[in-house]
This record gives C-alpha cells, sequence and structure tokens, in this order.
C-alpha cells in the first residue's frame, strides 16, 4: 500500500502530465515511495505499477534502469561518492578509503547494525565542490575532508 | 520547506566578466525572483507581449547573435527553433534539458539556483516563438536541492503572473514543470530525456524522426539546454549582434566554463568566447599547489585530451578547440596536473562509459565493456602492447556505428588518451605500474 | 518498377522500395543480420547489418 502522504505527492506529479499519460509520473512516484522506505520492494513497484494503471514490468524497467533507484534494502543513511573524473582528480579515493575503513564496508554494502550503506556514484554535476557525497539521495556534502567525514558520520544518528 | 540556500558566491566574480546567465549573482539572494525583477527580468517578455512582436523578429535577432547550443552539440539555436513548425496547430512541447550529466559540467546547476528566473524567462520566449503551450525543465536527480529551488521559482513565477493562462492579459498561455531525472546520463541526450519524459527507460531514439517532428508522446517537441534559454533574454535586451561581438567568428555570445580538477578556484566562469585558455586558467587561480599543468580535457570527457603544450596558446571557442584536434562540448574543462597517471583517468573515464551505456545497440553495450575490461587489465599488471592496438580497434568500431552519441563519447578518450600519452601506457603494461611516482 | 543497384560491384535489378538487406539476399551476397526479420518490426539495435 502507497501511504496517504505518498498519495498526495504522486497526485500533486500528476497534474503535470495530460490524463492519459500517467506513466510520465512513474520516476518521481518510485522516489517518493523509496524516500519513505529506502528501497523499492517488488510489492513497492507493484503498488505503483496499480496506481498509475502501468504493466509492472514497464515500472520494473524504470527502477532497474535508473541507478539512484535502490532494489535492495540500504542503510538507514546511504551515502553516494562520486568518483569520476574531476572528483577522483581531487582525492575522491581518500575519502573512499576513510568511509571504508571507518564504517568498516565497502561499496555496495551495509554495516552490521544497518545504519549505513556505501554506493559509488557517477559525475553529480557539482565537481567545483568536489570530493563530495550525497546522503539519501538527498543531501550534497560538499568539500570533503576527512575530518568532515568524521563529523558528518558522528551527526547522523 | 527549501532553507534558504547559501549565498556563497563560488567564486570571485572578475569586474571586467561580461555575465549573460550568472548576471544576478553580483546581488544578495541571486535567485529570487525580486533580484531578477531588478536586474530588468521579465521586460523582454513583457514587451513581446505588448507590443506582439512577431515571432520572425525574435528568430533573426538570435540568428544574428550566433547563439549556438550550450548543452555540447554547439547546434544554431535560431536554426533549430525554425524546425519547430509555426502552421501545426496542434500540442507542442518545449524541453529545458538540464541533465548535466557530462562529468566535469556544473554550469547549469548555477543558473538553476542563482539565475532560474531568467531561464524560466528564456523559455516563455521560446514557447510564444515556438508556439509552444506546455514545457518541462528535466533536472538531473542528483541534485536536489537545486530542484527544489526550481520548483519554488516556478511557484513565484506563477504568483507574479508569468505563467499559466492568458499570461498577462494576452491570449498566450504556458504552463512550465520540474521533471526531475533519477541517474541516467544517457537522458541528457534529447531522445532519451522525451522517453523519460515519457516514463520509460531513458534510450535514445533514431533520429530522423527528430524530436521537432516526433517528441513527446508523438507531438512536436525542442528541446535545449539550460544555458541556451538562460542566454536568450539578455540577447533580446541588447541585440543579436551585440551576443555576438561578446565571441569570436562562428562562436558569438559568452559562454560558462565550468573549471574542476587541479586548479585552485574551481567554479564555473562565463567568459567571453574566443578567451585564450592561458586566460581562462589564470582566472580559476592556476594549476593547484603550484605544479606543473599536464593534460587538459576542455568540453567534458566526450572531447580528445589534450596535452598541456597544444593548449597553451588555444582560444575557448568552437574553431579554437577544433583547431587542436578536440572540441568545446560543453565546456567542461577538466585540468590535470603532473602528478596524473593518465591510463588511471582513462580506466576510470571508461568505467563511466560502461556504466552510463543504455544497453540498446551493440557496439556500445559490449564496446564500453572491452575497453574497460581490457584497460583495468593493464592497470592490474596483466596487459599486453597487443592491447593498445586492440582499445583503438575497438573504440574505432564503436566510433560512428551507434544509435546515438554516446559511443562516440566513449571511444573519443580512449582514442587521444592513447594518442597522446602512449608511452605512460606502454611503461604500465611493461612494467605492471604506474610511470606516475606517488604524490 | 524496377531499378538497378550495385552491391559489391554487382548490378542487379530490385524493384523499388525493396529493402536493402531483401536485395542483397537476392543478390546472393546477404548481409550479415541479428535482430532483423521480416515479421518483426524493425529494431535495428544489434548494428550487425550496417553497410557502407
Amino acid at each position: 500500500m502507497i501511504h496517504a502522504d505518498d498519495i498526495k505527492l504522486i497526485d500533486k506529479e500528476l497534474k503535470k502530465f495530460p490524463d492519459n499519460q500517467k506513466r510520465s509520473a512513474v520516476i518521481s512516484a518510485l522516489r517518493i515511495v523509496q524516500t519513505r522506505h529506502g528501497w523499492l520492494s517488488h510489492e513497492h513497484i507493484s503498488d505503483v505499477a496499480h496506481y498509475l494503471e502501468m504493466p509492472e514490468i514497464a515500472v520494473m524497467e524504470v527502477a532497474t534502469f535508473y541507478n539512484m533507484f535502490n532494489l535492495e534494502s540500504k542503510g538507514k543513511y546511504q551515502i553516494t561518492v562520486c568518483t569520476n573524473i574531476s572528483c577522483m582528480l581531487r582525492n575522491s579515493d581518500e575519502i573512499v578509503q576513510h568511509l571504508e575503513k571507518k564504517l568498516g564496508i565497502r561499496f555496495g554494502e551495509l554495516t552490521k547494525d544497518k545504519k549505513f550503506s556505501l554506493k559509488e556514484g557517477e559525475c553529480m554535476g557539482a565537481c567545483s565542490a568536489a570530493p563530495l557525497c550525497l546522503i539519501n539521495n538527498h543531501t550534497m556534502h560538499e568539500h570533503l575532508t576527512t575530518e568532515k567525514i568524521d563529523k558528518l558520520i558522528a551527526s547522523l544518528k | 520547506m527549501v532553507k534558504q540556500i547559501d549565498i556563497i558566491k563560488p567564486h570571485k566574480i572578475f569586474p571586467n566578466q561580461d555575465l549573460v546567465c550568472l548576471r544576478t549573482m553580483v546581488h544578495d539572494d541571486p535567485g529570487s525572483i525580486s533580484t531578477y525583477l531588478k536586474v530588468g527580468g521579465y521586460e523582454q517578455f513583457k514587451k513581446i507581449l505588448k507590443k506582439k512582436i512577431k515571432p520572425e523578429e525574435i528568430l533573426a535577432e538570435l540568428k544574428t547573435s550566433g547563439l549556438r547550443g550550450r548543452g555540447g552539440a554547439g547546434f544554431p539555436t535560431a536554426i533549430k527553433w525554425s524546425f519547430m513548425s509555426r502552421d501545426y496547430d496542434g500540442i507542442k512541447y518545449l524541453v529545458c534539458n538540464s541533465d548535466e550529466g557530462e562529468p566535469g559540467t556544473f554550469k547549469d546547476r548555477d543558473i538553476l539556483r542563482y539565475n532560474p528566473h531568467q531561464l524560466i524567462e528564456g523559455m516563455l520566449i521560446a514557447a510564444y516563438v515556438m508556439g509552444t503551450r506546455t514545457g518541462y525543465n528535466y533536472i538531473h536527480g542528483e541534485i536536489w536541492r537545486e530542484y527544489e529551488i526550481f520548483e519554488k521559482a516556478l511557484d513565484e513565477a506563477r504568483d507574479h503572473g508569468f505563467l499559466g493562462e492568458d499570461i498577462l492579459g494576452s491570449d498566450f498561455s504556458f504552463d512550465l514543470y520540474a521533471f526531475h531525472g533519477y541517474g541516467a546520463y544517457i537522458c541528457g541526450e534529447e531522445t532519451a530525456l522525451i522517453e523519460s519524459i515519457e516514463g520509460k527507460k531513458g534510450q535514445p531514439r533514431y533520429k530522423p524522426p527528430f524530436p521537432a517532428t516526433y517528441g513527446i508522446y508523438g507531438k512536436p517537441t525542442n528541446v535545449n539546454n539550460t544555458e541556451t534559454f538562460a542566454s536568450v533574454p539578455w540577447i533580446l535586451e541588447h541585440g543579436g549582434q551585440a551576443f555576438q561581438d561578446l565571441g569570436v567568428e562562428n562562436s558569438g555570445g559568452v559562454k560558462l566554463f565550468s573549471v574542476s580538477g587541479h586548479v585552485e578556484i574551481p567554479g564555473n566562469y562565463e567568459i567571453r568566447m574566443g578567451t585564450p585558455f592561458s586566460e581562462l586558467l589564470n582566472m580559476a587561480g592556476g594549476v593547484w599547489k603550484r605544479r606543473k599543468l599536464k593534460a587538459v580535457i576542455p568540453g567534458g570527457p566526450s572531447t580528445a585530451v589534450v596535452p598541456a603544450a597544444l593548449i597553451e596558446n588555444a582560444t575557448m571557442d568552437y574553431d579554437g578547440l577544433q583547431k587542436i584536434g578536440s572540441s568545446l562540448g560543453a565546456g567542461s574543462v577538466i585540468i590535470m596536473d603532473d602528478s596524473t597517471c593518465m591510463v588511471t583517468a582513462l580506466k576510470r573515464l571508461s568505467y563511466f562509459f560502461y556504466e552510463e551505456s543504455c544497453g540498446q545497440c551493440t557496439p556500445c553495450r559490449e564496446g564500453t565493456g572491452w575497453v574497460y575490461r581490457v584497460i583495468k587489465r593493464i592497470v592490474d599488471g596483466k596487459g599486453t602492447m597487443e592491447d593498445l592496438d586492440l582499445l583503438t580497434d575497438v573504440s574505432k568500431k564503436i566510433s560512428g556505428r551507434t544509435i546515438c552519441a554516446l559511443g562516440d563519447a566513449a571511444a573519443t578518450p580512449v582514442l587521444s588518451f592513447i594518442k597522446h600519452f602512449r608511452p605512460e601506457f606502454e611503461y604500465f603494461i611493461q612494467h605492471g605500474h604506474s610511470m606516475i611516482k606517488a604524490k | 518498377m524496377t531499378i538497378t543497384i550495385e552491391i559489391d560491384g554487382k548490378k542487379i535489378k530490385v524493384e523499388k522500395n525493396t529493402t536493402i538487406i531483401a536485395a542483397a539476399d537476392k543478390a546472393g551476397i546477404p548481409i550479415p543480420r541479428f535482430c532483423y526479420h521480416k515479421k518483426l518490426s524493425i529494431a535495428a539495435n544489434c548494428r550487425m547489418c550496417l553497410v557502407r
């Protein structure tokens, strides 16, 4: 079941498109559901398909295509670090190594207490702020240093 | 609820800078509608409605300006707009491409947060010229804060009566919505973007038919980059010739150059087309840590890498960069100092294209994977000399044989890195490690 | 209406609007293909049939 508050948000998105093109809201709908649950289970995908009157496979295609969607359970805080060229040139490797050591996990893994997961990201279009990371696809933390990482992790309860 | 954004100007605004898209940045609260109105914003649009200026006149001004698509393809904007048939009475769409996925590009993000209203006005003018009733601004998902900022700007514009039905008492109506992607570089390709808006995987379509014939839901659609639309109000205010005169032949106007990598002050620099590269590098504080310049990618990794010796005397415009064997692209200048291992850099770039391939056609889907695996085995110390010829061969077989330009974009770095830095690759193969000593 | 085309230097006559892939088959010079089938809509994504 899609949460009532999420239905309201999805309806707001649907208004942007013609009535017979509900499919256009699928990316937003999946994002809204994922924001609440942290990931998209088959049930969530079914729910969205049902609400937008789309075939389930069509929703599944979208969920697997766009790389910010999680099809597996993630940590309470998912940290996505860009390692593409401009971030790499500004020592994103060092940031990644520090995070791996600090959290005891590598890209694609979840901490034992399920609090943190790490993900490797591609260019996020903010390269003057490199190196950087995204928390739960929502908040960007820029100009990272090992000290900033320590403060950030400590602040995430 | 969007928190007030930090009004920290990301870098110094130089006193002689000709600001077009970033002209609000010299003011406090640059992204608000009150600031935009203060600098004369929306006046051009209001004038067009009041005087019922003919679309042909606006197109003529645009043609004189020499404005070329700022997303990377550099197609003359006036010509692109003229593809949208004004005789067609049915539904048409206008799209702004703010997907900005090319590594090293972050100019559109600054327009979205520091001058969203100039983008909105640019789109209003475009909608008027092309007769489009509905528009979407496709913003990539990683910059969530900027997406919310743009939604807020749209609300401001609506509250002021600049969007909606019968705008300002005219018979012109236009609704603009923000649409967000969620992690797909390929959606920067205009037909993939259209597929994405339709709620599908971002797999590019064949061209022809071009979006102006068959776009969103099969309707005529015009897609332009953020910076392209945002340049329009200034062009109408000062005239097309004034814009052209800021630049050089074949490259009219100013351009936002996103400078990143090994520089002291990474950031967006809006400068005249034709500005010498050395001047741009100077503005960005020069190579960081007093190191030496080794190589530059002038227009994003889809463009050829250029060794320092070749770019030092080049000018930043379409012809100037073509002369040195590269291209302007999106103007994403990635600076590499002499501590950069070109083999490792190419490995990361190849991984990017492999990850982002939509998978639709064989040369790209399989080719990018093979290119990455071959470079990886060189980096893992298992490469052979034949691998260099293999990489060149595979890249040449991807180029020109794919459904969209991502294939060409993947091939270009491989060919240019090996062309200019072959000794580094050979060293890596022979010794199993990089020629570059650790910093 | 019949037209004349040349494939690998060999001249053949085909009906106008015949596809190149069908014409080549007729000429006995079959072009490699993977995603094409005369009963399916055009996919053209295997890229195997590209010719100069």
